[in-house]
């Protein structure tokens, strides 16, 4: 439940073109399973997530992000732009170095492989509930 | 590993329980001269060639490629020079597998994607600045042909390069993959073409390599991609491999200008995986060469011994291994290789200790080369063909995949074939339920997975030197411009219409893409051609 003590929605998405959807199907299902609202876009551009983010009034935006820095710094920029409000979080395969980079931009956490998915819902859990 | 539950029970990686130990009281069914033959004989269970290793090492056959084709055809040539015996051209997966040019909406907000999973090669002029100083007429080469759509257009350039340096495709030796299992089911792109238009694709480059290029292997089906994509068990890796072999025979049949012995051999060389279950996965290759045997002779008539012989080609992937302390992979990849060495492959590529992490440095990749050459070299493997035929255990275990892959193939043909099952989903309903059951597996200890579920640490003991791909957008934006700019457009032009005549037609699409590419039309139009004759599917992903 988030603030309002309706449940937490969560609009997932790929900021790259890779295709691989095993990690975010285990996300989106743990997610659920915790109780929250799972949208998933799939492949989508920064202005295509914003505009999803807004229609479905998300909580949080889960990204699954691949190398694209820029790509998501552009998103960034347009959440703040529009004055979006979500939370973003980010997984995938990130090098380490990138972690503290994209947090830099603003996403509030970064699961790279292996993550435990409880480490992600309490994440979220933690964050939209502050 | 253990089985969690009231009763202790050992299970296989695939889930089949396993004794204490084995003895010939498993095997008593078992005919060795019917089920087993001589190796390079049928049922070819022991081998594909009667002298395996003695006559002819596997061939070390790594994937590379990022950034421009200048940067793909250097870490070739460094690749060659450390040992591999022929290479694999990986295309980027934001413009190549989608076949969009940089000019695409779809790329231009992802600019940092563009050469970072794979070279950006979008035309023939590509082709020929990443193949230049490497003699092609003589190495062995994948050219980067992985999934459907783009394995025509890969070809196309690949051939067209030989056609102009004076080299005949007659010379050339290789193979394209083409695979529908990572098009449409593991890794599915952003609205590619339909899989009957994959398979239309696809045989139409196997009729044109029967009567061109005879020494080519045109697809490579490989469901080794299955595993990374949920379906991990080795009866679904044998079973889809089946399926999609039959998918591409009875297309080709019902062309009605072919018969069985003129093309079998063009698909009768597959990749499976190892890494997982090692003893598992040696029996999986032996039930595997059995099988094909079994289908091509039974149900189709197959006569010719190429027919009959499957040859194979092993991937270590990178599913396999981990990123935590990422050095552990180097263990886990050998213990892959030397699986798929004592069961005979043909071929081998093996995942870098980083590729979990970023693409390979060409330190990690060297390791994989070196992995390879110390267990062809170092530790007496290569000597005798099948060391492990006639183990109670392996000769049981060969039985039991075989029997449970016969069963997921019936599965997959009560849904129409690959095709069919791919189309309405089942498939990858099947994914999400292998992928649930191994994390519930990795969550509740049963399957340990060190670094990741066990044995973790704080910090990493080893910096791991994480490799960056050159920003390439810009560049390779600038030479497209300049390529469009200075081509002949009426030409090009020309060659479109005629590409996009022969694809509605129904003729074979290959002659007039050898034209288009030569034409110096680009990847992004010909996927967008594609796309307007041959429609576009939305994988049906139960997320």
């Amino acid at each position: 439940m988030d603030k309002k003590g309706k449940k937490i929605k969560v609009l997932m998405a790929k900021t790259s073109m890779d295709g691989h959807w095993m990690g975010v199907t285990l996300v989106a299902t743990a997610l659920r399973d915790a109780g929250m609202e799972v949208v998933y876009g799939g492949q989508l551009r920064p202005e295509e997530i914003v505009a999803a983010a807004v229609q479905e009034d998300a909580d949080v935006i889960g990204l699954n992000v691949g190398g694209s820095t820029r790509t998501v710094q552009r998103l960034m920029d347009l959440l703040s732009e529009k004055k979006v409000e979500a939370l973003v979080v980010a997984g995938g395969t990130v090098p380490p170095c990138d972690i503290p980079v994209l947090k830099k931009m603003g996403i509030s956490n970064v699961f790279p492989p292996g993550s435990s998915l409880d480490s992600i819902v309490n994440h979220i859990k933690d964050m939209v509930q502050k | 590993m253990k089985k969690k539950g009231d009763v202790e029970q050992f299970v296989t990686r695939s889930g089949y329980p396993v004794k204490r130990v084995y003895d010939h009281r498993d095997v008593q069914d078992l005919d060795p001269d019917k089920d087993l033959g001589e190796p390079g004989s049928a049922p070819y269970t022991r081998g594909a060639y009667p002298n395996m290793y003695r006559e002819r090492p596997w061939r070390i056959f790594q994937l590379s490629g990022y950034g421009l084709p200048e940067d793909e055809g250097a870490r070739i040539r460094f690749l060659l020079e450390t040992g591999e015996m022929g290479f694999i051209m990986e295309p980027d997966l934001l413009t190549c597998w989608h076949l969009y040019d940089l000019d695409d909406p779809e790329v231009v907000c992802r600019k940092d994607d563009v050469g970072q999973t794979g070279a950006t090669l979008l035309s023939l002029r590509d082709y020929e600045i990443a193949l230049e100083g490497i003699h092609i007429e003589m190495t062995y080469a994948h050219p980067g042909a992985v999934t459907p759509q783009l394995s025509p257009f890969a070809h196309a350039c690949y051939f067209s390069v030989a056609e102009k340096r004076g080299i005949p495709l007659s010379q050339l030796r290789g193979t394209g993959e083409g695979d529908m299992i990572i098009a449409y089911l593991a890794t599915p792109g952003k609205e590619p073409i339909p899989p009957s238009a994959g398979i239309r694709l696809n045989c139409d480059l196997i009729e044109f390599c029967i009567e061109k290029a005879p020494k080519w292997v045109p697809v490579s089906i490989s469901a080794a991609n299955a595993r990374a994509g949920g379906l991990y068990k080795n009866e679904h890796e044998l079973a889809l491999t089946l399926a999609n072999a039959i998918a591409y025979v009875d297309e080709i049949l019902s062309r009605g200008k072919l018969k069985i012995d003129d093309f079998a051999y063009k698909i009768a060389g597959v990749g499976l995986s190892t890494g997982g279950d090692f003893f598992e996965d040696i029996a999986k290759y032996r039930a595997a060469r059995r099988m094909w045997h079994k289908l091509m002779k039974e149900r189709y008539g197959a006569q010719a011994e190429r027919s009959l012989r499957l040859r194979l080609h092993t991937n270590v992937g990178a599913s396999m291994c981990s990123y935590q302390q990422p050095l552990n992979n180097i263990v886990r990849t050998t213990c892959g290789a030397l699986a798929a060495a004592l069961a005979g492959t043909q071929s081998m590529g093996l995942a870098c200790y980083d590729e979990a992490i970023c693409i390979p440095t060409e330190h990690a990749h060297m390791m994989a080369v070196r992995t390879q050459q110390i267990l062809q070299l170092e530790i007496g493997i290569t000597d005798v063909v099948d060391p492990l035929g006639g183990s109670y255990y392996v000769e049981w275990l060969t039985n039991e995949v075989e029997k449970r892959s016969w069963q997921y193939l019936e599965e997959i043909e009560k849904r129409g074939g690959l095709v069919g099952a791919l189309e309405s989903g089942w498939l990858h309903l099947e994914a999400k339920k292998g992928l649930l059951e191994q994390q519930r597996q990795l969550m509740n200890d049963e399957f340990k997975f060190v670094g990741v579920n066990c044995f973790l640490v704080e910090e990493e003991p080893h910096e791991i030197q994480v490799f960056r791909s050159p920003r390439v957008y810009e560049q390779a934006k600038a030479r497209q411009d300049k390529l469009k700019r200075e081509r002949d457009n009426k030409k090009a032009q020309k060659a479109l219409d005629k590409l996009r005549a022969v694809c509605k037609s129904g003729e074979n699409v290959m002659p007039a893409l050898m034209e288009a590419v030569k034409a110096d039309v680009t990847a992004g139009e010909v996927g967008n051609l594609w796309r307007e004759v041959f429609s576009t599917w939305e994988a049906p992903l139960p997320i």
